[in-house]
Protein backbone atom coordinates (compact mmCIF):
# COMPACT_ATOMS: atom_id res chain seq x y z
CA UNK A 1 0.00 0.00 0.00
CA UNK A 2 1.29 3.41 -0.85
CA UNK A 3 0.89 6.52 1.25
CA UNK A 4 -1.09 9.08 -0.68
CA UNK A 5 -1.38 11.75 1.95
CA UNK A 6 -4.28 12.74 4.14
CA UNK A 7 -7.66 11.29 3.21
CA UNK A 8 -9.96 13.99 1.89
CA UNK A 9 -12.34 12.33 -0.53
CA UNK A 10 -13.49 8.73 -0.70
CA UNK A 11 -16.47 7.24 -2.58
CA UNK A 12 -18.31 10.55 -2.57
CA UNK A 13 -17.64 11.12 1.13
CA UNK A 14 -15.68 14.25 1.88
CA UNK A 15 -13.43 13.86 4.89
CA UNK A 16 -12.29 16.80 6.91
CA UNK A 17 -9.70 16.10 9.56
CA UNK A 18 -9.44 18.83 12.15
CA UNK A 19 -7.84 19.06 15.56
CA UNK A 20 -11.07 18.45 17.44
CA UNK A 21 -12.32 15.59 15.31
CA UNK A 22 -12.89 14.09 11.90
CA UNK A 23 -15.93 15.16 9.94
CA UNK A 24 -17.62 13.40 7.07
CA UNK A 25 -19.89 15.16 4.65
CA UNK A 26 -21.46 14.63 1.26
CA UNK A 27 -22.18 18.20 0.27
CA UNK A 28 -20.75 17.78 -3.23
CA UNK A 29 -22.85 14.67 -3.71
CA UNK A 30 -26.11 16.27 -2.73
CA UNK A 31 -25.51 19.44 -4.68
CA UNK A 32 -25.01 17.21 -7.71
CA UNK A 33 -28.16 15.36 -6.74
CA UNK A 34 -30.22 18.53 -6.60
CA UNK A 35 -28.88 19.50 -9.99
CA UNK A 36 -29.62 16.08 -11.44
CA UNK A 37 -33.24 16.18 -10.32
CA UNK A 38 -33.57 19.89 -11.16
CA UNK A 39 -34.38 20.94 -7.63
CA UNK A 40 -31.70 23.57 -7.04
CA UNK A 41 -34.20 26.26 -6.19
CA UNK A 42 -36.55 24.22 -4.02
CA UNK A 43 -37.58 25.39 -0.58
CA UNK A 44 -35.63 24.27 2.48
CA UNK A 45 -37.35 22.27 5.19
CA UNK A 46 -36.37 22.09 8.85
CA UNK A 47 -37.17 18.41 9.33
CA UNK A 48 -37.17 15.68 6.69
CA UNK A 49 -40.69 14.48 7.32
CA UNK A 50 -43.87 15.92 8.81
CA UNK A 51 -45.07 14.44 12.10
CA UNK A 52 -48.66 14.16 10.96
CA UNK A 53 -47.81 12.71 7.59
CA UNK A 54 -49.59 9.48 6.78
CA UNK A 55 -48.34 7.99 3.56
CA UNK A 56 -50.32 5.59 1.50
CA UNK A 57 -50.26 4.04 -1.92
CA UNK A 58 -51.48 6.50 -4.49
CA UNK A 59 -54.62 4.89 -5.88
CA UNK A 60 -55.54 7.90 -8.01
CA UNK A 61 -54.47 8.35 -11.57
CA UNK A 62 -51.44 10.50 -10.71
CA UNK A 63 -48.84 8.30 -12.33
CA UNK A 64 -45.35 8.77 -11.01
CA UNK A 65 -42.34 8.38 -13.24
CA UNK A 66 -41.15 5.21 -11.53
CA UNK A 67 -37.67 5.28 -13.06
CA UNK A 68 -37.13 8.78 -11.74
CA UNK A 69 -38.65 7.86 -8.38
CA UNK A 70 -36.40 4.84 -7.96
CA UNK A 71 -33.39 6.85 -9.06
CA UNK A 72 -34.23 9.44 -6.46
CA UNK A 73 -34.68 6.83 -3.75
CA UNK A 74 -31.41 5.11 -4.66
CA UNK A 75 -29.51 8.36 -4.56
CA UNK A 76 -31.07 9.35 -1.25
CA UNK A 77 -30.21 5.95 0.22
CA UNK A 78 -26.57 6.59 -0.60
CA UNK A 79 -26.89 9.97 1.05
CA UNK A 80 -27.89 8.28 4.32
CA UNK A 81 -24.28 7.14 4.75
CA UNK A 82 -23.60 10.56 6.19
CA UNK A 83 -27.09 11.96 6.68
CA UNK A 84 -28.65 9.61 9.17
CA UNK A 85 -31.33 12.18 9.97
CA UNK A 86 -33.10 11.48 6.68
CA UNK A 87 -32.86 7.71 7.12
CA UNK A 88 -36.36 7.26 8.47
CA UNK A 89 -37.99 9.40 5.79
CA UNK A 90 -36.08 7.79 2.95
CA UNK A 91 -36.80 4.28 4.21
CA UNK A 92 -40.48 5.19 4.43
CA UNK A 93 -40.45 6.30 0.79
CA UNK A 94 -38.68 3.16 -0.36
CA UNK A 95 -41.65 1.08 0.75
CA UNK A 96 -43.75 2.56 -2.02
CA UNK A 97 -41.45 1.78 -4.90
CA UNK A 98 -43.69 -0.67 -6.69
CA UNK A 99 -46.84 1.48 -6.72
CA UNK A 100 -45.60 5.00 -6.18
CA UNK A 101 -46.93 7.62 -3.84
CA UNK A 102 -47.65 11.23 -4.55
CA UNK A 103 -44.18 12.65 -4.95
CA UNK A 104 -45.06 15.48 -2.64
CA UNK A 105 -44.05 13.63 0.48
CA UNK A 106 -40.68 12.46 -0.73
CA UNK A 107 -39.70 15.86 -2.07
CA UNK A 108 -39.13 17.03 1.48
CA UNK A 109 -36.23 14.64 1.85
CA UNK A 110 -34.22 16.18 -0.91
CA UNK A 111 -35.10 19.62 0.31
CA UNK A 112 -33.51 18.89 3.62
CA UNK A 113 -30.41 17.60 1.94
CA UNK A 114 -29.89 21.08 0.62
CA UNK A 115 -29.00 22.17 4.13
CA UNK A 116 -25.33 21.67 4.89
CA UNK A 117 -24.37 19.04 7.43
CA UNK B 1 -51.06 -0.21 6.74
CA UNK B 2 -49.94 -3.67 7.64
CA UNK B 3 -49.46 -3.11 11.37
CA UNK B 4 -45.80 -3.86 11.43
CA UNK B 5 -43.51 -1.81 13.63
CA UNK B 6 -40.31 -0.06 12.68
CA UNK B 7 -37.09 -0.98 14.46
CA UNK B 8 -34.58 1.78 14.94
CA UNK B 9 -31.20 1.53 16.55
CA UNK B 10 -27.91 3.35 16.79
CA UNK B 11 -24.55 2.24 18.14
CA UNK B 12 -22.09 4.63 19.68
CA UNK B 13 -18.42 4.02 20.29
CA UNK B 14 -17.40 6.57 22.86
CA UNK B 15 -19.34 9.58 21.68
CA UNK B 16 -19.14 8.78 17.99
CA UNK B 17 -21.95 7.19 16.11
CA UNK B 18 -20.69 4.17 14.22
CA UNK B 19 -23.74 2.25 13.08
CA UNK B 20 -27.45 2.92 12.72
CA UNK B 21 -30.48 1.31 11.20
CA UNK B 22 -34.16 1.93 10.52
CA UNK B 23 -36.14 -1.00 9.25
CA UNK B 24 -39.68 -2.25 9.17
CA UNK B 25 -39.95 -5.44 11.18
CA UNK B 26 -40.60 -8.70 9.38
CA UNK B 27 -43.47 -9.82 11.57
CA UNK B 28 -46.44 -8.29 13.31
CA UNK B 29 -45.90 -7.75 17.03
CA UNK B 30 -48.82 -8.17 19.39
CA UNK B 31 -47.64 -5.50 21.83
CA UNK B 32 -45.21 -2.59 21.95
CA UNK B 33 -43.12 -4.61 24.38
CA UNK B 34 -42.86 -7.38 21.82
CA UNK B 35 -41.88 -4.92 19.08
CA UNK B 36 -39.20 -3.44 21.34
CA UNK B 37 -38.03 -6.92 22.24
CA UNK B 38 -37.55 -7.79 18.57
CA UNK B 39 -35.72 -4.50 18.02
CA UNK B 40 -33.51 -5.17 21.05
CA UNK B 41 -32.67 -8.57 19.59
CA UNK B 42 -31.56 -6.95 16.32
CA UNK B 43 -29.49 -4.38 18.18
CA UNK B 44 -27.93 -7.16 20.24
CA UNK B 45 -26.83 -9.03 17.11
CA UNK B 46 -25.24 -5.89 15.68
CA UNK B 47 -23.51 -5.07 18.99
CA UNK B 48 -21.98 -8.52 19.10
CA UNK B 49 -20.73 -8.15 15.55
CA UNK B 50 -19.23 -4.76 16.38
CA UNK B 51 -17.66 -6.23 19.48
CA UNK B 52 -15.96 -8.92 17.41
CA UNK B 53 -14.82 -6.36 14.86
CA UNK B 54 -13.29 -4.22 17.59
CA UNK B 55 -11.53 -7.25 19.01
CA UNK B 56 -9.71 -7.55 15.67
CA UNK B 57 -8.46 -4.01 16.21
CA UNK B 58 -7.33 -4.86 19.73
CA UNK B 59 -10.17 -3.16 21.58
CA UNK B 60 -11.67 -5.47 24.17
CA UNK B 61 -15.14 -4.62 25.36
CA UNK B 62 -16.62 -6.31 28.37
CA UNK B 63 -20.36 -5.83 28.74
CA UNK B 64 -21.91 -3.76 26.01
CA UNK B 65 -24.69 -1.61 27.44
CA UNK B 66 -27.89 -1.63 25.43
CA UNK B 67 -30.47 1.06 26.15
CA UNK B 68 -34.09 0.20 25.64
CA UNK B 69 -37.02 2.49 26.41
CA UNK B 70 -39.53 -0.20 27.35
CA UNK B 71 -39.44 -1.81 30.79
CA UNK B 72 -41.60 -4.76 29.77
CA UNK B 73 -39.21 -5.58 26.95
CA UNK B 74 -36.28 -5.39 29.38
CA UNK B 75 -38.03 -7.74 31.76
CA UNK B 76 -38.73 -10.16 28.91
CA UNK B 77 -35.00 -10.38 28.22
CA UNK B 78 -34.19 -11.08 31.85
CA UNK B 79 -36.76 -13.77 32.43
CA UNK B 80 -35.83 -17.02 30.73
CA UNK B 81 -39.00 -18.78 31.82
CA UNK B 82 -41.74 -19.66 29.39
CA UNK B 83 -44.75 -17.50 30.02
CA UNK B 84 -48.22 -17.65 28.53
CA UNK B 85 -47.90 -14.03 27.33
CA UNK B 86 -44.69 -14.73 25.47
CA UNK B 87 -45.15 -18.28 24.26
CA UNK B 88 -45.92 -17.17 20.69
CA UNK B 89 -42.68 -15.21 20.25
CA UNK B 90 -40.45 -16.91 17.75
CA UNK B 91 -37.32 -18.60 19.04
CA UNK B 92 -34.98 -16.45 16.96
CA UNK B 93 -36.04 -13.39 18.93
CA UNK B 94 -34.93 -15.02 22.18
CA UNK B 95 -31.35 -14.71 20.95
CA UNK B 96 -30.87 -11.67 23.20
CA UNK B 97 -31.77 -13.58 26.39
CA UNK B 98 -28.91 -15.96 25.89
CA UNK B 99 -26.40 -13.17 25.38
CA UNK B 100 -27.61 -11.30 28.42
CA UNK B 101 -27.18 -14.41 30.54
CA UNK B 102 -23.72 -14.94 29.13
CA UNK B 103 -22.86 -11.35 29.97
CA UNK B 104 -22.04 -10.13 26.46
CA UNK B 105 -24.73 -7.48 26.63
CA UNK B 106 -26.23 -5.57 29.50
CA UNK B 107 -29.68 -4.13 28.98
CA UNK B 108 -30.64 -0.88 30.64
CA UNK B 109 -33.61 1.41 30.72
CA UNK B 110 -33.56 4.85 29.16
CA UNK B 111 -36.36 7.36 29.24
CA UNK B 112 -38.02 8.07 25.94
CA UNK B 113 -36.80 11.71 26.10
CA UNK B 114 -33.23 10.47 26.11
CA UNK B 115 -33.71 7.73 23.54
CA UNK B 116 -31.39 8.61 20.64
CA UNK B 117 -32.78 5.93 18.35
CA UNK B 118 -36.18 7.63 18.31
CA UNK B 119 -35.01 9.46 15.22
CA UNK B 120 -35.07 6.22 13.27
CA UNK B 121 -38.52 5.06 14.24
CA UNK B 122 -40.88 7.98 13.79
CA UNK B 123 -41.17 11.44 12.32
CA UNK B 124 -40.27 13.98 14.97
CA UNK B 125 -41.08 17.62 15.61
CA UNK B 126 -38.42 20.19 14.89
CA UNK B 127 -37.12 20.81 18.44
CA UNK B 128 -36.68 17.19 19.29
CA UNK B 129 -35.29 16.41 15.85
CA UNK B 130 -32.64 19.10 16.17
CA UNK B 131 -31.75 17.99 19.68
CA UNK B 132 -31.30 14.37 18.58
CA UNK B 133 -29.22 15.10 15.49
CA UNK B 134 -26.87 17.26 17.56
CA UNK B 135 -26.51 14.49 20.10
CA UNK B 136 -25.83 11.99 17.34
CA UNK B 137 -23.01 14.20 16.10
CA UNK B 138 -24.39 15.95 13.05
CA UNK B 139 -23.09 19.49 12.86
CA UNK B 140 -23.54 22.25 10.37
CA UNK B 141 -20.53 22.44 8.08
CA UNK B 142 -20.50 26.21 8.46
CA UNK B 143 -19.85 25.89 12.18
CA UNK B 144 -16.68 23.84 11.92
CA UNK B 145 -14.71 25.61 9.21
Amino acid sequence: MSMMGELTYFLGLQVKQLKHGTFLSQSKYYFDLLKKFKMEDCKEAATPIATNCLMDVDEAENQVDSTKYRGLIGSLLYLTTSRLDIQFGVCLCTRFQSKGITLQSCKTDSQVSERDN
Amino acid sequence: MNRKSTSGRCHLLGSSLISWNSKKQACVALSTAEAEYIAAGDACAQSIWLKHQLMDYGVKLDKVPLYCDNISAINLTKNPIQHSKTKHIEIRHHFIRDHIQKGDIEIMFVKIENQLADLFTKPLARDRFNKLITELGIVDMKNIC
